[in-house]
């Protein structure tokens, strides 16, 4: 007697144990035909001996119960299948293993069958074609089979798959209620300079778009080997650039981001500085690594207690990257997967790792964690929560440590299959992220989704002859306003070059909030290019000071207002070699007005000042005030001395020795732009200081 | 009818010029226009040098008769004759001015009133040197002359009626429904004036208040189709789309031409779901009046509604070639394309309603172009 074994416990299908099976034979329809000598011809019989080691073939590897294993069953059993396709129990297998392929819904077509062959050929036969059904967006057809199902099932069983189908069915209400209301996206293929037949997934992107790092699993990865597991090749990690609105080339950055296990992208930085990997070996583990010019460093494992014996397999930094939003299954959760976060303390030492709650976790995992450049909103995949099958995407924003109920991002972003892996941009208008559609190049590919806003309105076109008078012709009404909602978010970004030979500097940049006069975050410029990126929150006044070895440290001030939305500042930045004569601008040094008294905001300024004097302590400088034209000659002059001579004081009392101090005012008459704009004269308003020894 | 009512009001606004001449006016006017023409015939025949305020109102009356018949060039000629015979004749000026206005010659006329203003500041002259500065596009200099009739007679409701206009076009609706009232209270059944405060109610979103307004209208005057059309609007406006369509239906019995009417009918028949009907309209407004953009808008919405985004492509395609500076048509193409995933060709429509000043399409290019 023939017996099918467990289902195995997968997404999407529901437990099944073995004594839901019947035997084949009983109830068997005439139209069912077995494979034996009863019914072929004699000259069938050599095919039918091919036939039956084919199905011996396919239901060893059927047996082992794993995803890649049914998949290879399935070229067997479609050998078989060729020779009598109308066996139920073949049809069925075939059917089982379909759904978990990528044409999932070719399995209808086998289940089908196979139920009309044999009603009975299997008693979770309904269960099957519910997920088929299921799979394939045809929700009453899915809900009518899973109900069917229910409905066969005795108080024993109701209690132990009874909850698991009523998840089914509640996904099936919800899949409805998301297909009826769609969300308006559209969805684009990155094309064929990054999607290949084989699979690509885990897109990663810097803020402004221009550099893409993902996974594939393709020819031409380190070693070139084929998992046994699913006999896809073991994942690399691929980069493209954007060029005038095109993505390039695929480049694979080689060792040491890639290694013969599998390397997967996690996290990438605003900035494309550092980069999250997932890496294979210790039972699947999180790792980082720093952008040093063009190449990569050596990746870190984070090491405990991030990483554990557990499964680590995605992770997001915060903004100012302080903290880290990651997944694991340790024991400690609400089941299976769930999101953890972890914060530095001051030293830089990861603290314990909080589990985020039942406000994000369930019984079920979530996955694939997202923390947008805005710093709270947290973009997670899950199969709890309200999926309408398999994982869904979802976010949820904190405000106060409170974490909003998780709001499906609705379909097609999501559909019945297992959704994740989606990155937004920072501008908050696209998305990337993997999925298989018929119309891609093969397997998984990277898309790109467009959030479309509200759906746009419709003007009726109406007028009416208002006035009777001739004099009035017509009126016309108006139209309704729309919103938008999109990020509040400013991008600073630019170059530090030197000064001199426009040369890239590899320097670090510190930014400031001025008024709070609290460090915001640090990074620094790339060596290679010199460009930097970071993400701010507008509505603030920003100090930023610029240093590298051997230069002077720069400092610019940048004015935030608050936003309405998305929007890009560029600062470029020229650092100065320690030179006698040269002269640096001191942006972030306030005076009250008309006044020679130094602001509170100046602080960190001059603590930048005096640390560059403590490191160079042969280092002697002048400290200038300068003025804008308003008011007389004498007066500016005067002004400007006695706030260069507020400056010399304040290092004075800080420590240095007023012998390597000197201080001019100059009034107005050492200006730097014009004084007949309001910007032309704040420039010209400015404390500076000049090398006159080194 | 227009010219004919202009004339109507002239007698109506003017009872002391008709004093000024009672005798020899009121004799000709009894022997009736045959006589007059003759007369005036036989003076130019015979080169009658007789420059008395006998010939004068002759060619004066003889004017007034040639204006009855809305002959203007003749009444002009009279006129002027008059004039001749009596450089002082002031009602001869004003109604040369008058056939003027209706010759739309406009400065000449204006002298005509000037010369009457200077004389005699009369309130009709100054409503009609507003007329006919209106008419010229001196909209604020026309003000002036309405404010200055309304000056000159407090109850001269016609100079209320347009001032009430012009406050209407400036959009400034309270005070054009104090000048309608101020109309209505010289002249209680003064149909228009009720239309025209119902209009300024309804800007004001005063939706109910323009009802009773219209009503009044239509109950004084059951023929002014465009009441009907304007209390549609607002029973539509008031989502009483039955009542609407009943309102249209009236409109457009009255005058089976009003293509607007048949426009709004198949809006409120839109409201309803009434596809198909509300297409029907579309259609007969266009075949009305082919190059009316609106109905090809609606027909598109309608066929948008009806998923067959395709045609409302082509609709709005006409729309648009009939008049391309009407953002709100670009705004519906652009949604009908980006229903058909036409995205770039969306981008490029709404970029156009944002250069024409479309509110809220910078968000639409925001969202769609790449």
């Amino acid at each position: 007697m023939m017996e099918i074994t467990n289902i195995p416990s997968f997404r999407n299908i529901v437990l099944i144990s073995t004594f839901f099976i019947l035997p084949l034979f009983s109830n068997a329809q005439n139209t069912n035909v077995e494979f034996n000598k009863k019914s072929f011809l004699k000259e069938d019989f050599p095919r039918l001996k091919e036939a039956l080691a084919e199905l011996d073939k396919g239901d060893k590897l059927f047996e082992m119960d794993t995803r890649a294993l049914y998949l290879q069953a399935l070229a067997h059993y479609n050998l078989a299948n060729d020779f009598n396709p109308n066996n139920a129990l073949l049809n069925y297998k075939i059917g089982k293993c379909l759904l978990y392929s990528l044409q999932k819904s070719t399995a209808i077509y086998f289940l089908d069958k196979a139920q009309r062959l044999n009603p009975n050929v299997s008693r979770d036969i309904d269960l099957l074609l519910g997920n088929a059904y299921h799979f394939n967006l045809d929700i009453d057809k899915a809900i009518e089979k899973y109900r069917k199902y229910m409905s066969g099932l005795n108080a024993e069983e109701t209690k132990k798959f009874g909850k698991e189908v009523n998840k089914k069915l509640e996904e099936c209400k919800v899949a409805k209620d998301l297909i009826e209301h769609p969300v308006r996206v559209r969805i684009d293929n990155l094309g064929s300079k990054i999607n290949t037949r084989f699979p690509e997934y885990n897109p990663v992107i810097n803020a402004d778009e221009t550099y893409l790092m993902f996974t594939s699993s393709r020819e031409g990865t380190v070693d070139n080997g084929l998992d046994p597991m699913d006999l896809y090749y073991y994942e690399d990690i691929y980069t493209s650039l954007k060029n005038v609105g095109s993505w390039m080339e695929t480049q694979h950055p080689g060792k040491p981001l890639n290694t013969e296990y599998h390397d997967a992208t996690v996290w990438l930085s605003p900035d494309a500085q550092k980069l999250i990997i997932y890496r294979g070996d210790n039972g699947g583990d999180l790792l980082e690594s720093q952008l040093k010019g063009e190449d990569w460093s050596e990746p870190i494992p984070f090491g405990k207690p991030i990483n554990t014996k557990y499964h680590e397999a995605s992770a997001s930094y915060s903004s100012d990257q302080n903290t880290l939003y990651f997944v694991s299954d340790r024991p400690d959760g609400y089941g299976g997967h769930d999101i953890y976060s972890c914060t530095k303390d001051k030293k830089g030492k990861w603290g314990e790792p909080r589990n985020l709650g039942s406000d994000i976790n369930t019984e079920y995992d979530e996955l694939s964690v997202f923390m947008h450049p805005d710093g709270k909103t947290l973009y997670f995949s899950s199969e709890g929560h309200n999926t309408m099958g398999g994982l869904d995407i979802f976010k949820s924003i904190v405000e106060n440590g409170k974490w909003s109920k998780p709001e499906n991002m609705g379909y097609p972003i999501n559909t019945t299959d297992d959704d994740g892996f989606l990155t937004i941009s920072g501008s908050g208008i696209h998305a990337y992220y993997a999925s298989f559609k018929p119309d891609g190049f093969g397997e998984k590919d990277i898309y790109m989704i467009t959030f479309l806003g509200e759906e746009k309105p419709i003007f009726d076109a109406n007028e009416d002859n208002l006035l009777s008078s001739t004099i009035i012709p017509f009126g016309v009404s108006t139209a309704p306003a729309i919103e938008v909602k999109t990020s509040e978010l400013t991008i600073l970004k630019g170059v530090v070059l030197d000064d001199v030979t426009r040369d890239p500097i590899e320097a670090s940049i510190d930014i400031i909030d001025n008024v709070k006069n609290i460090p915001v975050t640090t990074t620094s410029s790339n060596k290679a290019s010199g460009k930097y990126l970071v993400p701010l929150p507008s509505g603030l006044n920003y100090g930023i000071n610029v240093h590298a070895e051997g230069y002077l440290f720069q400092s610019e001030n940048v004015d935030i207002p608050p936003a309405k939305g998305y929007q890009e500042i560029v600062r470029d930045i020229y650092l100065k070699k320690v030179e006698i004569g040269k002269k640096i601008i001191l942006r972030n040094i306030f005076f009250d007005f008309d006044r020679f008294t130094l602001r509170p905001e100046s602080q960190a300024e001059l603590t930048r000042l005096i640390d560059l004097l403590k490191e160079m302590p042969k280092l002697k400088i002048e400290i200038s005030g300068h003025t804008d034209s308003y008011g007389s000659a004498v007066y500016n002059q005067k002004l400007s001395e006695n706030r260069a001579k507020a400056v010399v004081e304040y290092l004075i009392a800080h420590g240095i020795d007023s012998k390597r101090l000197t201080y001019m005012g100059y009034g107005f008459t050492q200006p730097i732009a014009t004084n007949k704009t309001d910007e032309g004269r704040q420039l010209n308003r400015r404390t500076e200081f000049k090398i006159m020894a080194k | 009818m227009k010219k004919l009512c202009w004339l109507m009001l002239f007698v109506l606004a003017f009872p002391e010029v008709y004093a000024q001449k009672s005798d020899t006016t009121r004799n000709i006017m009894t022997k009736g226009s045959a006589l007059i023409k003759e007369r005036l015939v036989m003076d130019t025949m015979q080169g009658s040098n007789h420059k008395t305020q006998q010939d004068a109102g002759i060619a004066y009356n003889t004017g007034l008769a040639y204006f009855e018949q809305n002959n203007y060039e003749e009444a002009l000629k009279a006129f002027t004759k008059a004039i001749e015979f009596d450089k002082e004749f002031t009602n001869a000026y004003l109604n040369r001015g008058i056939t003027l206005l209706e010759l739309q010659k406009f400065r000449q006329a204006i002298d005509d009133f000037d010369q009457v203003i200077n004389v005699s500041p009369l309130s009709s002259a100054f409503l009609y040197r507003a007329r006919t500065r209106y008419e010229m596009g001196e909209v604020d200099a026309a003000f002036e002359d309405f404010s200055n009739a309304i000056d000159f007679d407090s109850t001269n409701f016609h100079a209320y009626f347009y001032r009430g206009g012009i406050f209407f076009e400036n959009e400034e609706f309270d005070n054009a429904i104090r000048d309608f009232t101020s109309a209505i209270n010289v002249k209680p059944n003064f149909a228009k004036a009720y239309n025209d405060r119902a209009s300024s109610k309804r800007m004001l979103e005063n939706l109910q208040g323009a009802m009773l307004d219209y009503n009044k209208s239509a109950e004084i005057d059951a023929n002014q189709p465009y009441v009907y059309n304007n209390r549609g609007s607002i029973k539509r406006l008031l989502e009483d789309y039955d009542g609407a369509i009943a309102d249209y239906n009236l409109a457009i019995k009255l005058k089976p031409n009003y293509f607007v009417a048949l426009n709004n009918r198949g809006t409120a028949k839109m409201k309803k779901g009434d596809i198909q009907g509300a297409i029907s309209d579309f259609t007969a407004s266009i075949e009305i009046q082919n190059e009316y953009n609106y109905a090809y808008i609606n027909r598109g919405n309608a066929k948008f509604k009806q998923k067959d985004f395709a045609g409302a492509i082509e609709d709005y395609d006409t729309a648009i070639k009939i008049d391309s500076e009407y953002g709100n048509a670009f705004v519906n193409r652009g949604a009908a394309r980006e229903a058909m995933q036409n995205y770039e060709g969306a981008c490029d429509d709404y970029k156009r309603a944002v250069k024409l000043g479309v509110e809220g399409a910078e968000n639409y290019v925001k969202e769609i172009c790449k």
